[in-house]
């Protein structure tokens, strides 16, 4: 009981008050302009702020700000021109930004802070040694420039092919290769000329030349903080802090921040607290948070996962196990289903909760609940039917109702057969609950979610042995639960009988 | 049918008083689909006498035992335990009225034999000081050193203490009838002639009635008032031992006495 109001006591807090849960999408910009954003609410309010940076892609950050499970994040003009609103044809920034604001704010009550500043849309960019400066000055060497194009790029419609025939190009050496094989295949000088975003910060490292964009063929990008509409009127502090932000950046200081923390590998939040205080828009004197290391963040969620998923299983699989150990024609159905449940690999449990739940922690909790369930009901369910029926007749005979013997003599004898079942559930629980980080439940998983979108083998690593290391200890701390609750008569048989 | 009624408790307690009937069993039988497992059982047994049921594997003697506790529901007939019709009655309350030993003890692994022994006093709520006196008192009467066994788990007992306990469980709560099915079958003779001798010890005490399960023609001589025989789910007789030696009703009963001598 102290163990479940612990458990509800830490979920609680999860979702105190006065705490604003800050998103971010799964690439390094997103994620330092969440930083930003954090370090900006922790200096300037008394608001706590929760991160949830890193969460997954646009529609899973913008299903989550529109159910509230986040109340802010930074999202791109050019996206959500195209993915929430579903527009094809080309605007100008302001008519972009323009239409956002106000049909964010009609239909969904979420909210656009002005724009940061910067742009973060496709260019084309060129070694440094080539003396041209815009898309239009192209036509000039279109006929020796190599280029190398990602797929994508090549084929989506606002792509290469269009913008071609916007400017009036003919550019006949092109191939498609990778983007970083691009990027590389211009620093050894075998192409001229490639496809990037405009703020990445490759673009520093390779030392390109971005074409300016002169007719504006490509859509506007610009990012700025969107926000929950409750959040705003309940915290009216925030709506001006937000604005402080304002124009604050452009390409080439993103660019720069970018290059920082995605080659450099510096620290976010140093990257995005040093930023700010440059800025001025936090005090001069203000001081470093201290900061829960991402590890051991990641780590409590990660057990808190574990935890209620598990406890929410044996609260409905021991009960559901003894009831099909009781009534036996039930039995083949619920562990049909359960078993059924459980060759479903876990990574598509968690997909089906999406639709269904949302994206966050309640889908990642119930998607590994149902994933535990099966060791707990088998189980359970093996350990009433192993009860010797002599000592059933016998609890009969003694005149003991179903009940007395339900409790005073199946679920003793079943107990270790039982916690056996709940050890299994758990440990499979701490190895699956890496994979809640996809849909943004966090926990370790988003060590290794970061580092395989970043092809980044040390922080694939920071998950995944911490995740092993916890299911060893786990299986070890609960086979002494497992010794400890085993009845004490049924201890001495046993080592009796060996 | 009110008056029949009537007449008919009227008649058993007459009886009752006169002879201190304790088990009355009218047309007793038990059907399994068309398997006719005990048929048409008539006999009374009075307070005080043991009754062994004997006969050949399978005749039905554990299918009769656990009809009077309602381990097995009768499809025919009635069961009188006191004049009163026990197939009428809440089944818990019966049971708890009757003590119950069965082959192999049928102890609880997880209890100690204090708790095991103490089982129906607690299910009936007696106040604690009085079972754990009651508990000592029981062990001192199956010849258990209480300091010693009290606080044992089964799986410290030998076949023979833990039979013990399962007789001492029985006795717990002082319940007027004692059900034992084969209790002694599987000790070794000597320590089942202990028990045996114990079971007389005990019945004559207490003066209970105790129905008794066997296939030990000598057992069943040793400690029946009565003694029934069975085949195929009949009775063939039921007498005195010294009357079913000397008049065998049946050939059956004559052939049967004849193998087991
Ligand atoms: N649940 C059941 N379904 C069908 N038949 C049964 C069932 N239980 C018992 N029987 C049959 O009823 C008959 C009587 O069984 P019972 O257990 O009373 O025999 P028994 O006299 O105690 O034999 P034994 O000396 O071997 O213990 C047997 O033929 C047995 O096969
Ligand atoms: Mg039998």
């Amino acid at each position: 009981m102290k163990k479940i109001a612990i458990v509800l006591a830490l979920l609680i807090s999860l979702y105190a008050n006065n705490t604003i849960k800050v998103g971010s999408k799964v690439f390094p910009e997103s994620r330092l302009l969440g930083e930003m954003i954090s370090i900006l609410i922790e200096q300037n309010t008394s608001l706590k702020v929760e991160r949830n940076l890193w969460m997954g892609g646009t529609k899973i950050c913008f299903e989550a700000l529109n159910s509230g499970a986040l109340d802010v994040y930074c999202e791109y003009t050019g996206t959500a021109w195209n993915v929430v609103l579903k527009k094809k044809n080309r605007a100008s920034a302001d008519v972009v930004y323009k239409t956002l604001k106000k049909q964010f704010a009609d239909t969904y009550d979420l909210h656009w802070m002005p724009p940061l500043g910067f742009n973060n849309t496709y260019v084309i960019v060129v070694n440094k040694e080539w003396s041209i400066n815009t898309v239009s000055e192209l036509v000039t060497v279109q006929d020796k420039i190599k280029l190398a194009l990602n797929h994508e790029f090549m084929h989506r419609e606002d792509g290469f092919y269009a913008m071609c025939k916007f400017y009036g190009l003919d550019l006949p050496n092109v191939t498609t290769m990778e983007h970083s094989l691009a990027y590389k295949a211009i620093s050894e000088k075998t192409v001229d000329c490639t496809s990037a975003f405009s703020t990445d910060g490759k673009l520093v490292k390779y030392n390109l030349k971005a074409l300016r964009d002169d007719k504006n063929f490509f859509p506007p990008y610009f990012a700025a903080p969107l926000v929950y509409g409750k959040t705003l009127r309940k915290y009216p502090e925030l709506e001006p802090l937000f604005n402080t932000l304002a124009g604050r950046l452009n390409d080439e200081k993103m660019t720069k921040l970018n290059y920082r923390v995605e080659i450099k590998k510096e620290d976010f939040y140093d990257v995005a607290y040093e930023f700010l205080k440059v800025e001025g828009l936090i005090k001069e004197d203000s001081v470093k948070k201290e900061r829960e290391s991402q590890m051991t963040k990641l780590t409590r969620q990660h057990l808190l996962l574990v935890g209620i998923s598990t406890i929410l299983a044996i609260l409905i699989g021991v009960p559901l196990g003894i009831f099909i150990g009781k009534y036996r024609s039930f039995a083949p159905l619920v562990l049909g289903t359960t078993g059924v449940m459980q060759t479903i690999p876990s990574l598509a449990i968690l997909a089906i909760m999406v639709p269904i739940f949302g994206i966050g922690v309640v889908p990642s909790i119930i998607a590994l609940t149902l994933y535990a369930l099966l060791p707990i009901i088998r189980n359970a369910y093996t350990g009433i039917i192993s009860v010797d029926p002599e000592l059933i007749e016998a609890a009969r005979a003694m005149g003991m109702t179903n009940m007395q013997i339900l409790t005073m003599l199946e679920i003793p004898l079943s107990t270790t057969i039982v916690m056996a079942g709940v050890r299994t559930a758990t440990v499979i629980c701490v190895g699956t609950a890496t994979l809640a980080a996809f849909i943004g439940g966090g926990g370790l998983g988003e060590f290794i979610l970061t580092g395989i979108n970043l092809n980044d083998n040390y922080l694939i690593l920071c998950g995944t042995i911490p995740a092993a290391a916890l299911a060893i200890f786990v299986d070890f701390l609960l086979s002494r639960v497992e010794k400890w609750i085993e009845p004490q008569g049924l201890k001495i048989q046993r080592e009796l009988s060996n | 049918m009110g008056c029949r009624g009537t007449y008919v408790s009227l008649e058993i307690g007459r009886i009752n008083n006169e002879r201190k009937i304790m088990i009355t069993v009218k047309n007793l039988g038990k059907m399994y689909d068309d398997f006719v497992a005990v048929s048409d059982l008539n006999f009374t047994v009075e307070r005080g006498e043991t009754l062994c049921f004997i006969g050949t594997s399978g005749c039905g003697k554990t299918t009769t035992l656990k009809m009077l506790n309602r381990l097995i529901e009768p499809t025919s007939g009635e069961i009188l335990l006191s004049g009163e019709n026990i197939l009428q009655q809440n089944v818990i309350d019966v049971r708890r009225e009757m003590g119950y030993v069965m082959q192999r003890g049928g102890l609880f692994p997880h209890w100690t034999v204090k708790r095991n022994i103490a089982l129906v006093p607690s299910l009936l709520g007696w106040p604690n000081a009085k079972i754990q006196q009651r508990v000592d008192e029981l062990l001192d009467l199956v010849n258990l050193d209480p300091g010693e066994y009290r606080d044992r788990f089964p799986a410290q007992l030998s076949g023979g203490q833990r039979q013990r306990v399962g007789i001492a469980r029985a006795f717990a709560a002082d319940p007027p009838v004692i059900l034992m099915d084969e209790p002694f079958s599987a000790l070794d003779p000597v320590t089942r002639k202990q028990l045996q001798e114990k079971c007389i010890e005990l019945k004559e005490k207490f003066e209970k009635t105790i129905l008794f399960v066997t296939h030990d023609l000598e057992e069943a001589f040793l400690l029946a008032d009565k003694i029934m025989i069975m085949d195929k789910g009949k009775m063939e007789q039921y007498d005195t031992p010294e009357n079913i030696k000397n008049s065998p009703a049946t050939e059956f009963v004559e052939k049967f006495l004849q193998s087991h001598e």
